[in-house]
């Protein structure tokens, strides 16, 4: 199906070869999640050997673009305040990593992480999955994955930077940093 | 078209209840953030209405949305003075109803997917009774926009239907 995006940002996502995260149902959709090829036939639970569990993925991404409330992580921190400890961002940067976020699917845990880039503001590609158990700590190698996949992508195109979350979502989260004051 | 397997049917299920618990706890995080910028609410005072710690919010978005029960969104939302609406969306016809009856439409579902075609137009039509038993005077109201708001059919409406454009014709 031809599609003319009147978001630039979409028209970069789809000349990249990617595509809309599939979802069970159709929604209105505020923010975008575009996903490889591969990714989305693991979403569609058509290549279960990967062993990525489609269904919280896609609850996660469906509260994501329907503009629903995430739990975002903007400033990394190792380790974690005492008052975090046992709650976590499930969209995240990787603070000091070149504009990579992650996607944190974590039940059943260790769970699953999604990494991607926003091409612009609530318009979120994701990349690659990796078990959090291959991650660990270090997410070093994912991230230059991530980096190795955009650059294959989208090759000069700069990731969208920003200097607040609000740059990059829209409407309404919860910030993991300053949660409750 | 061939009914859903069984293991799609429970992923239907289980992404439905996650995201109706997950628009829930957004929505009531909505209203607090708008109350807190307009300085008429505070988590401390709010907590105390509810009698939970003020930092119970937290935990409506870690590992998961809550599943609370009526009775705990009706006292959420009656912490927060704020009045839930309830409607319902058929998916197959757009059809809204409320708890006292049908009261608007959308279009069905191809609604802003990047795949997605234009937006299909329905038209609203109500009838009006007049008092002096004349004859039923009739008023298109289209909306070019699913989302744009139902217009309001006024005291005289006795009755409305929802069709497709295609469909529009006089009732009497």
């Amino acid at each position: 199906m031809t599609f003319n995006p009147t978001n630039p940002h979409i028209g970069f996502a789809l000349a990249a070869g990617l595509v809309e995260a599939p979802l069970p149902r159709d929604v209105e959709r505020r923010r975008q999640v575009f996903v490889t090829p591969e990714l989305a036939e693991a979403l569609k639970g058509r290549t279960l050997e990967t062993g990525l569990p489609p269904f919280p993925i896609k609850a996660l991404i469906g509260q994501f673009v329907t503009g629903g409330v995430l739990t975002i992580g903007w400033t990394r921190r190792q380790p974690r305040s005492a008052r975090n400890r046992d709650r976590h961002p499930e969209l995240e940067r990787l603070e000091g990593n070149d504009e990579i976020w992650v996607l944190c699917q974590r039940r059943p845990r260790p769970g699953w992480r999604i990494l991607g880039r926003f091409i612009g503001p609530d318009v979120l590609a994701l990349l690659i999955a990796r078990h959090k158990n291959d991650i660990g700590d270090n997410y070093q190698a994912a991230i230059l994955d991530t980096i190795s996949a955009w650059q294959a992508r989208f090759d000069q195109l700069q990731a969208h930077t920003g200097s607040l979350i609000s740059d990059y979502i829209s409407g309404e989260f919860y910030d993991y940093d300053r949660p409750t004051r | 078209m061939t009914a859903p397997q069984d293991n799609e049917r429970d992923e239907i299920r289980s992404y439905d209840r996650a995201m109706l618990r997950g628009d829930f706890a957004s929505l009531f995080w909505v209203v607090i953030s708008e109350k807190r910028r307009a300085g008429i609410l505070t988590l401390k005072r709010l907590a105390e209405k509810l009698g939970v710690n003020k930092s119970e919010p937290s935990r409506w978005f870690s590992d998961g949305r809550p599943n609370w029960t009526i009775n705990t969104i009706a006292d959420l939302a009656g912490a927060l003075d704020v009045e839930l609406i309830i409607r319902v969306r058929d998916r197959d016809t757009g059809v809204e109803i409320a708890p006292f009856g049908i009261v608007g439409a959308q279009a069905p579902d191809t609604r802003h997917s990047a795949n997605a075609g234009p937006p299909v137009t329905y038209s609203v039509f109500d009838l009006r009774v007049a008092n002096d038993q004349s004859p039923i005077r009739q008023r298109a109201v289209s909306s070019a926009r699913p989302s744009a708001p139902f217009e309001s059919a006024g005291p005289m409406v006795s009755e409305i239907l929802v069709l497709p454009n295609q469909r529009a014709e006089a009732f009497a």
